[in-house]
């Protein structure tokens, strides 16, 4: 009887290690960082973003902000999903006065993942920061030094 | 002494039962860890993120842009912002479940619905026009090719500082004269001219701007990328030599050819477009 015991034994401990193994392989099937780059890249080249674009000859300046605007953000960048969204907090600071502007792309999920960060496992999302040395186009047409934090949340699928 | 002798047969039993429970275990993982990669279902989830990141990063892209994803065995269907990707599995001969990942795209963009794609993919942000075409398809927007859009966007470059290649594909006397005329006519052969080059063994590849030649039965220009800038010289030649057909297509004297703006034109015997081609290219610089 007990001999029966352990061989059942041995089997739930070896259907464990296949259960293991299996939530391994899903886990480590995570892209949530090659997506953050792809958003990161996509709110800094972006011809509808944020960027200073010249219609004249069809060109986005990468380094030079315009449109620090979350309207502007969210328009540039859809998504169609169900489930959890990205989101990002871009937070530009003027490296004269200090002032600081904060804009977000998909706010509410932006303040919903947050909470979740720093915990193991695929309910926590990715979180990917950017810290970038940029310049901001004024209304005058002059062009001051700011810095810009780009804070991107991935959830993990 | 009977009794403990079937007691120990039994003990050796249950622990060859057991090693076999684990044995079998054991293999049937390595297949398991094994099948992973090779699974066409895994792959096809991976291929299908893999084509939304690139699709993402695409609808932002400043400017042009065209890129091929290699895809054989498949079929795609993309939505605004969704795209759905099945993979044939030569298992059991047929096409698996579709995976569907999704991307960014902007909300001024013209955004083509695309449904029932094959094989490769033609990603292509061009201007406000953002859609995925089949690679090989001859509806890569040719229909609605508007050249007096085209011919009103401005020109990047100097004439002097590209370099330009006049490649003959053609055994045709005829041909290979207009190549020598346009070569010469843009000044090639003179100081002013280095940077035009002439490709009488049709082997070169790349520059800023290939224009392969070619003998057919009627005039007609094909645009090896569908970019805005090989759309405007392409709309300026088929003015010029009055073409009746301008299409985008993957031409084999276009494919993989890393040059920034690659036409084919196709001249019938009799006619001579070599001044009509020479003044587009210049033209195109001064516009």
């Amino acid at each position: 009887m007990i001999k029966i015991a352990e061989l059942v034994l041995l089997v739930i401990v070896l259907m464990a290690l296949y259960f293991c193994l299996r939530h391994a392989v899903s886990t480590l099937h995570d892209t949530s960082s090659a997506e953050a780059v792809s958003y990161v890249t996509n709110i800094l080249y972006s011809k509808d973003g944020i960027m200073l674009y010249d219609p004249e000859i069809d060109r986005v300046y990468p380094g030079i902000i315009s449109n620090f605007d979350s309207a502007v953000l969210d328009s540039s960048m859809k998504v169609n999903i169900s489930g959890e969204f990205p989101a990002a907090k871009l937070t530009l600071i003027d490296a004269k006065s200090g002032g600081e502007q904060v804009i977000y792309w998909n706010e509410k999920w932006y303040n919903r993942l947050k909470e979740k960060i720093g915990f193991k496992g695929k309910a926590s999302p990715h979180m990917r920061t950017e810290n970038l040395v940029v310049n901001v186009a004024q209304p005058d047409g002059s062009i001051s030094l700011s810095y810009l934090t780009i804070e991107v949340l991935v959830p993990r699928r | 002494m009977r009794s403990n002798k079937r007691g120990i047969i039994s003990e050796q039993l249950y622990i060859l039962f057991g090693i076999l429970v684990v044995v079998v275990f054991s293999i049937n993982a390595y297949k398991f860890v094994n099948g992973i990669a090779s699974e066409s279902a895994m792959q096809q989830q991976f291929a299908v993120r893999d084509l939304a990141m690139i699709g993402t990063t695409a609808s932002g892209a400043p400017g042009t842009l065209a890129y091929v994803f290699f895809m054989q065995n498949s079929r795609q269907k993309v939505l605004p912002g969704q795209l759905s990707l099945a993979f044939y599995d030569p298992k059991t001969e047929t096409f698996l479940k579709y995976a569907e990942y999704f991307f960014t795209y902007s909300k001024n963009q013209k955004f083509q619905k695309s449904r029932n794609l094959t094989n490769s993919m033609h990603i292509v942000r061009n201007g406000d026009e953002f859609a995925f075409y089949n690679a090989y398809s001859k509806s890569m927007g040719s229909k609605d090719l508007d050249c007096r859009n085209y011919m009103q966007t401005k020109t990047i470059g100097e004439f002097a500082k590209n370099k330009i290649v006049i490649s003959l594909r053609s055994k045709e006397n005829y041909v290979k004269l207009i190549a020598e005329k346009i070569h010469s006519g843009l000044g090639g052969g003179l100081a002013t001219g280095q940077n035009v080059v002439l490709d009488l063994d049709g082997t070169m590849e790349g520059g800023d701007i290939f224009v392969v030649l070619k003998d057919e039965n009627k005039t007609s220009i094909v645009l090896g990328t569908p970019t805005q800038e090989t759309k405007k010289l392409g709309c300026m030649i088929k003015d010029e030599v009055g073409a009746a057909e301008i299409d985008q297509d993957y031409h084999l004297d276009l494919i993989n050819n890393p040059a920034l703006i690659k036409i084919l034109v196709k001249i019938p015997q009799g006619e001579d477009y070599s001044s009509e081609i020479a003044s587009s290219i210049l033209g195109y610089y001064h516009e």
